[in-house]
């Protein structure tokens, strides 16, 4: 990830997957991985993955929370009283987890 | 609880819950988990006054709670009492290819689970990755290479709902 030089590592490819390269060392990357058509190949099916998997688990964000969270709020006033223990267990119960 | 900690804990929790629930693979413990994770939590905000996103926080929280807990729980039961549970129903998701993602992740080890959340899923940096993991960040680059092998590997064997039934 941190190379100075063109050398591309295992480590580079998965911080291309996962969109975490300078755009110095990004230019180093994908000039490696034109020249390499299998790996790129590899990556693109990684990120592919990991996109599919963001887009499945991203469905268990999406439950009610903010709904539910919005019970917290007309709550808040009262909440501000309580104890850690118990704001921690009312917030649980707004979302109803 | 002021306007920034309700902000910020809002923000936060919706990951919190879906990465107890991968923690655990159960709901009811991933429940109890959130709980125990947000008690402390708000005992300690003001370790992190000047963090805008308290993902890492929280999850490094709530992993070494699971861990304290799991170590506890292994003492008192058989493992044969703990069998996982899927963290979705696979039959709820519409997409077939997010099923089958689904049903391949699923049947990862925890480890390799978890590095596919954190830096796969929620976008971490490596290195907050291996702070809340407390490993190397070498460890985290390889099992994270491991996961996406045995991910594609079970994503490439393609439906075989007989093998995923397998606990």
């Amino acid at each position: 990830m941190t190379q100075p030089d063109h050398f591309v590592t295992e480590d580079d490819l998965h911080a291309w997957v996962d969109e975490l390269l300078s755009p110095e060392r990004l230019r180093i990357v994908e000039t490696w991985l034109d020249a390499n058509p299998e790996v790129r190949q590899r990556v693109m099916t990684w990120r592919k993955e990991r996109s599919l998997l963001r887009a499945a688990l991203g469905a268990d964000l999406e439950s009610p929370v903010s709904e539910r969270f919005d019970n917290l709020q007309i709550h808040k006033s009262k909440l501000r009283y309580f104890n850690a223990p118990q704001m921690a267990a009312s917030i649980a119960l707004a979302l109803s987890i | 609880m002021n306007e920034s900690t309700d902000i910020r804990l809002r923000n936060a929790i919706p990951a919190l819950r879906r990465y107890s629930r991968i923690l655990t693979r159960d709901p009811h413990r991933a429940e109890d988990l959130v709980q125990d994770c947000l008690e402390r939590a708000l005992r300690r905000m003001h370790q992190v006054r000047d963090l805008s996103d308290l993902r890492p926080w929280l999850f490094t929280i709530a992993y070494r709670l699971h861990i304290s807990q799991w170590r506890r729980l292994k003492s008192l039961i058989t493992p044969t009492e703990t069998s996982p549970e899927p963290i979705q129903d696979a039959t709820q998701i519409p997409h077939l290819e997010w099923k089958e993602v689904i049903n391949a992740f699923e049947r990862l080890s925890d480890e390799h689970r978890q590095v596919l959340l954190l830096a796969g899923v929620e976008g971490l940096e490596y290195e907050t990755v291996s702070d809340i993991l407390g490993v190397p960040i070498g460890t985290v680059m390889s099992r994270l290479s491991r996961a996406r092998d045995a991910l594609h590997r079970l994503v490439d064997q393609g439906d075989r709902p007989k093998l995923r039934r397998v606990k």
